[in-house]
């Protein structure tokens, strides 16, 4: 069944969501696209998930990309098969999967994280570039290659990578297909941080926790701010985040933040 | 889906969607909004269909807007219904018929006032009786246009022509519309469906993906620099090349017969 090759647990405010294939490298195919994108909008409407986490089963790779088995068997198929068509697909109809998951994922009103490991190629490093941060093993290797199939890094790949790394190492990156160790990686600020292996899920849950710490729409309004101001002027953006500010200061956790500091205990979010 | 507030009309390629609720003057309740949002993902997966036309039921309305009586009752986050409109998932019947891929033309008779102006304003193109009212009355009611009136009202007839109408509640009539630029015909009551029709029959003359990228290139590219629009257009323009449609009409033209659209 397609459902097993991703597993979606929520547990804690956290829902994660796991590549599992590793007998393929974790290579994701259409029914994992499907099942990924199901997943996302499942995460994004439950209101008890604050956090949504990918990671990937098996030791060898978070994922080698795309199944390219699938992709050989659509060309052979023939231009005749509308599921197939860049046409259909490009018009956006909601009923259309899109080739990665990466849009579902940035779509993602909720914070969203990335644990990586292995090989982080292809999709696999497009999903992980649509997450908010990126947190990854030692042994990971990260590349974008599809150049060397013949085609792009689409799905926000190019357009993501240049607004992390910047332009030199983002033409870099995908124009070479090159893997890049996680140690530069973590230098050019591709990944958020670098951590052993068997620390990656704990390092993933430690931030996670701390990011549970403030309140739900604290979170998501800061990611709103920080996403969309950046695309802003300065003077729009400000403008823009003393709006958001307005909003969250009439929440119930705006009051209930500084009551329970006062009172020297936890705070208990409501979420509204 | 079995609509309740709402009527989803297929005639061959055309489907009329009508607000059904003649005696709140086709009020939008939050039935309606969500019937709406559903009718629109249904019209968009019917690759039969390719032009929707959205009208009010009964004479009165197009539509009165947002359902006060509903809204004085019922209680209300702010927050919540923010994120709704901006979420990545459409939960709005405005925004709903404005992602659509397939061309929307609103036939307006009467009142066309609050949120059915913004459901108007989010269709391509408007048809409406001489005598239909329309404006943007929040103001009055201690709301702003929050379902894309003051986004959409200003491009559609500039900034202080929709400073006059969203500041002072104003409506004009459709005679008016058509001469600021709101609507694109204005007709008698009576034949206000038959000039949408009309309008809707010579829009499917067109072949259907380029009609689909036409309308993108336009709405798309009018937001970005003439650069990125000319880009735009230029990336779609290579896509329809590829398309058998785009072969059927230049040898449909040399054969001088009526080209055949196959929709791909």
């Amino acid at each position: 069944m397609a459902e097993e090759k991703v597993l979606y647990e929520v547990k804690d405010q956290i829902a994660w969501i796991t590549l599992n294939r590793p007998e393929s490298l974790n290579a994701v195919n259409r029914d994992m696209v499907r099942a990924i994108v199901g997943y996302c909008k499942q995460a994004n409407e439950d209101r008890n998930v604050q956090i949504a986490i990918f990671k990937a089963n098996g030791e060898r790779a978070f994922s080698v990309g795309g199944d390219i088995k699938d992709r050989v068997r659509a060309n052979e198929s023939g231009a005749g098969s509308e599921a197939e068509s860049p046409l259909v697909i490009r018009q956006n109809r909601h009923s259309a999967m899109p080739g990665t998951p990466a849009p579902a994922i940035a779509a993602i009103d909720k914070i969203t994280m990335a644990l990586v490991h292995g090989y982080t190629v292809g999709t696999g490093l497009l999903m992980s570039l649509a997450c908010d941060i990126r947190i990854a093993a030692d042994n990971a290797r990260l590349g974008l290659s599809e150049v060397r199939l013949g085609f792009m890094a689409g799905s926000g790949g190019t357009q993501r990578m240049a607004r992390l790394v910047g332009i030199p190492k983002a033409l870099e990156i995908c124009l070479s297909g090159e893997l890049y160790d996680p140690q530069e990686c973590h230098r050019i600020g591709l990944v958020n941080q670098l951590v052993p292996y068997d620390q990656l899920v704990p390092a993933g849950e430690k931030m996670a926790q701390s990011f549970l710490k403030g309140a739900p729409l604290a979170l998501r309004y800061i990611k709103e701010a920080i996403y969309k101001g950046s695309e802003m002027t300065l003077e729009q953006g400000l403008r823009f985040e003393s709006d958001l500010q307005s909003m969250v200061m009439q929440t119930e956790d705006a009051k209930e933040g500084p009551k329970a500091f006062i009172e020297k205990r936890p705070a208990a979010w409501k979420g509204r | 889906m079995d609509y309740q507030s709402i009527l989803y009309e297929a005639r061959d390629q055309t489907v009329y969607v009508t607000f059904n609720r003649p005696e709140s003057m086709n009020a939008i309740s939050r039935q309606m909004a969500r019937e709406l949002v559903e009718a629109c993902k249904q019209i968009e997966d019917d690759s039969a269909l390719r032009v929707a036309i959205f009208t009010g039921a009964g004479e009165r309305a197009f539509s009165a807007g947002m359902d006060l009586k509903e809204r004085a009752e019922t209680s209300f986050s702010p927050i919540d219904r923010r994120n709704q409109k901006i979420s990545a998932t459409i939960h709005t019947q405005s925004r709903a018929i404005a992602a659509m891929t397939k061309p929307t033309i609103a036939a307006i008779r009467g009142y066309c006032v609050g949120g059915g102006l913004e459901m108007a304003l989010a269709c391509d193109m408007r048809v409406a009786a001489e005598d239909a009212k329309l404006g943007l009355a929040e103001v009055r009611r201690g709301l702003i246009p929050g379902a894309g009136g003051t986004q959409r009202l200003p491009r559609a007839v500039g900034v202080a022509k929709a400073l006059e109408l969203c500041l002072t509640g104003d409506n004009v009539t459709g005679s008016e519309a058509l001469r600021l630029g709101l609507v694109n015909v204005a007709v008698p009551a009576a034949e206000v469906m038959k000039a949408a029709e009309d309008l809707a029959s010579r829009i499917l003359k067109g072949a259907p993906m380029s009609v689909a990228f036409i309308k993108e290139a336009i709405k798309k590219g009018v937001e970005l620099p003439l650069e990125e629009g000319l880009r735009l257009e230029a990336d779609l323009s290579a896509m329809i090349a590829t398309t058998e449609d785009s072969k059927e009409g230049p040898r449909a033209f040399a054969e001088k017969r009526a080209p055949v659209w196959k929709g791909r």
